[in-house]
């Protein structure tokens, strides 16, 4: 019988950086529940030695506090609580000088100062003892020094602020320092950049134009920014769907970043693509506003919630449905628009969103739209997904 | 804005503008295949940058931080 590794071929699972077939969730395997477990839908990125649809990687006991992975290609990249940089990447592209080694978790250098990294659309952000590195693409100008050269390693961008955390969408980069301050680069389009021109790229970390101080949490979406400040959200960018909050009466391009929810106990926010926003409450309950049809409410009903009172069934007010307990929240878009989010409440992994269907299978859960959960287990701490094409999509999870 | 372009046109590279250093300016067509063709002329499309009133960027240079005030004007027309 053929065999890799000393493993005959019908225990592949067993060699490590192999994954096997996982079309449903009645046949798969348990989930992790002790360390970390990646999965795919479509391409095979994962192992290019066999083809088929549906990913599911073997259980390593590593485990981190951050993940994050690209739009693109299956390149995972998590933190660990120590500070740790760690790797898993079945193809180096765009990353040779990182991604040395293929299909296996593998440590970064040795340094201990990591503490953020962001995936953008083929390219990487990070904080390294409070610098910003890059790695990746650089023609979308997300760099922030002006150039459009493309490391494929992280390489020091910036160090003249004292840098605390990073977020990427597809074209732009939403950069925060330790005084709660917001500096963008990429493209301007709609205003998500906060520069008030909707023409060109931002090509060197510029501050957005109303100079905010204090902001605690950012995400970048869609052609948007969306943050945190004293509790209440401000924006810039794409408003499209009437997702920015109830202090915003049309669906014109922002030209902010300004105040769109005025209310004083959000934590976290989230962009569920360019369809929706989500957010966490002081309390650990949801908050949403936006186009319900892709599947972004965790209470799972598919109303919009676009009005401008903030009252109940209008822009922001509490998904009482959605429960309590959550303490993390993410989402993003695919190239060819399909939404997804995903979230931890109570130490449980959540997914949902139109593209969360086929990796809910691969994962274990249920393939529907609507939220699920994943795993058994309430011990999760970190979690990403991202979108490729409409037939791509990565995710990790992590307990603790 | 409609302007020529050239086989050896490199579209991702873009340009600049020394009015207005934090920025740069690009095509709207990501290649030669993109834009109009017409009486032997390859036509790509940009939008430059229209300020109606000054606008005060502050951006990050290796050093640290720099101001400029722009005043109103049309910045990035490809030379």
């Amino acid at each position: 019988m053929a065999s890799i590794s000393g493993q005959n071929t019908s225990n592949i699972d067993q060699v490590d950086g192999f994954f096997t077939t996982q079309g449903g969730g009645a046949t798969a395997a348990p989930v992790v529940t002790n360390g970390t477990q990646l999965g795919q839908v479509s391409e095979a990125w994962f192992n290019t030695a066999i083809t088929p649809d549906f990913f599911r990687s073997p259980t390593t006991t590593h485990k981190f506090v951050k993940l994050a992975s690209l739009h693109d290609f299956g390149q995972y990249i998590g933190i660990k609580a120590n500070g740790e940089l760690w790797y898993y990447a079945n193809v180096s592209t765009y990353a040779q000088g990182m991604f040395t080694t293929l299909n296996a978790w593998t440590q970064y250098g040795t340094d201990t100062d990591w503490t953020d990294v962001t995936g953008g659309q083929i390219c990487w952000g990070f904080i390294k003892g409070g610098n910003f590195h890059f790695m990746g693409y650089g023609g979308w100008r997300m760099r922030g020094d002006g150039g459009t050269g493309s490391p494929i390693y992280p390489e020091l961008i910036s160090s003249a602020e004292t840098w605390e955390e990073v977020s990427m969408s597809n074209q732009t980069t939403c950069i925060r320092n330790t005084s709660g301050e917001m500096f963008f680069a990429g493209y301007n389009y709609d205003y998500g950049t906060g520069q008030g021109t909707t023409s060109g790229q931002t090509a060197t970390f510029t501050q957005e134009q109303n100079s905010l101080t204090g902001v605690t949490y950012h995400t970048a979406g869609y052609r948007r920014c969306i943050m945190v400040k004293g509790g209440s959200i401000y924006t810039t960018g794409n408003n499209q769907n009437l997702m920015a909050g109830p202090l915003v009466s049309t669906n014109a391009d922002i030209n902010g970043p300004i105040i769109t929810y005025s209310g004083t106990d959000i934590t976290k926010v989230s962009s569920f693509g360019d369809d929706a926003t989500l957010a966490i409450t002081t309390g650990g309950q949801i908050r949403f506003a936006g186009s319900g049809g892709q599947s972004p409410r965790p209470d799972n009903s598919t109303a919009n919630q676009q009005g401008t009172t903030g009252q109940s069934n209008e822009a922001f007010s509490i998904l009482t449905g959605a429960g309590s307990g959550w303490t993390y929240i993410g989402g993003g878009k695919t190239s060819q628009g399909t939404n997804y989010g995903f979230g931890i409440q109570n130490g449980q992994a959540k997914i949902g969103g139109t593209y969360s269907s086929g990796i809910g299978a691969v994962m274990g859960g249920v393939a529907t739209s609507q939220w699920k959960q994943i795993g058994s287990t309430s011990n999760f701490v970190a979690l990403n997904l991202s979108g490729a094409t409409t037939d791509e999509i990565h995710c990790a999870f992590s307990t603790s | 804005m409609r302007v020529e372009v050239f086989k050896d046109t490199d579209f991702e590279q873009g340009w600049t503008d020394s009015a207005v250093p934090n920025m740069s300016f690009n095509y709207d067509q990501a290649s030669i295949e993109d834009c109009e063709y017409s009486d032997g002329v390859y036509w790509a499309t940009y939008e430059p940058m229209v300020l109606t009133e000054s606008h005060t960027f502050t951006y990050l240079t290796p050093t640290g931080r720099e101001a400029i005030t722009v005043p109103p004007g049309i910045y990035g027309v490809k030379s």
